[in-house]
């Protein structure tokens, strides 16, 4: 810091080395902006592919609900397998060009004619239709945790209704 | 032997102008590449802000069961007019951002089988950053 009160204190003006880490620091913070902006640009730019992506899987997950579903080559880029297991219907949506990573997975149940959506997910790591019975139990679970919780609020609603009146 | 000559007077002419050019040169590029990166990114701005209208435009239909709710459930940015036109039971709203320089129209058609739904973003010199279409049922 005194180094460089030094040389912008010089009458004699700054020496050559100095003159060029000038430099470099000013295109370093240059080449540092245009850096960010690239970054910037290029993530507006896939933010922009992911978008379409989504409406457009989204589409085929939309016309499968509906049992409209269009020959696979008419959604482009995107390809589709459908099966039945039971009364469940299921869709894997997968892109033309790797059908192994699954980008919509939608599995309907069938009763008597009504149709429920019982899953929707993007961009599953497994596929879900192999990991049924995990996924069951754990929703299992999840009611049983939500019923304990209303229970609870309700003794506590009781408890400070019994307060208030024993108080008044 | 040469005689060693001690300089008294400071910089000779070219010495200057050599120095001057150098400022002048890195000074120009400095600035030309500043003034490039904050263009580009007000530019990417602007187009983010675009496809965020279009999205939350489409979010907007997904969950709408008809005009009213559709212009319930879109969120516009306070002071920004909306118009719309219905031909033919399809409304067009355009959205003019001045701030963020783009025209977003979107077209739905809530009584057509299925419902209809097209979005369309372009900058101010007509280029389009976005088109999304999408139809429910």
């Amino acid at each position: 810091m005194k180094k460089i009160k030094n040389i912008l204190k010089s009458k004699r003006g700054i020496a050559l080395e100095n003159a060029i880490l000038f430099l470099i620091t000013t295109f370093t913070l240059c080449a540092l902006l245009t850096t960010f902006t690239l970054i910037g640009r290029y993530q507006s730019n896939i933010e922009n592919t992911v978008l379409k992506r989504k409406v457009a899987v989204e589409q085929i997950g939309e016309d499968f609900v509906a049992g409209k579903l269009k020959a696979t080559d008419a959604y482009d880029n995107y390809s589709y397998v459908k099966s039945t297991e039971g009364n469940k219907e299921i869709l894997k949506v997968f892109h033309e060009s790797n059908t192994s990573k699954i980008l919509l997975y939608v599995e309907l149940s069938v009763n008597e004619g009504a149709v429920i959506v019982t899953k929707w997910q993007y961009n599953p790591s497994v596929d879900p239709s192999e990991s049924n019975s995990n996924t069951t139990s754990t929703a299992a679970t999840t009611v049983t945790a939500t019923t304990t919780a209303t229970t609870v609020t309700t003794q506590t609603t009781t408890a400070v209704a019994t307060t208030t009146a024993s108080s008044t | 032997m040469t005689e060693n000559k001690v300089k008294k007077g400071g910089f000779t002419m070219v010495e200057v102008v050599i120095a001057l050019a150098v400022v002048v040169i890195v000074s120009v590029t400095a600035i030309a590449i500043v003034s490039s990166s904050i263009t580009a990114g007000i530019v990417s701005e602007n187009k983010t802000r675009a496809q965020n209208f279009a999205e939350s435009a489409w979010e907007a239909f997904k969950v709408s069961a008809n005009n009213e709710d559709f212009e319930k459930n879109l969120e516009f940015a306070g002071g920004v007019d909306v118009t719309y036109s219905s031909e033919n039971d399809t409304y067009t709203y355009t959205y003019t951002s001045e701030k963020y320089k783009f025209t977003a129209t979107i077209t739905v058609n809530f009584t057509a089988s299925p419902k209809q739904f097209k979005v369309v973003a372009v900058d101010n010199d007509g280029d389009e950053i976005i088109s999304l279409s999408y139809e429910k049922n």
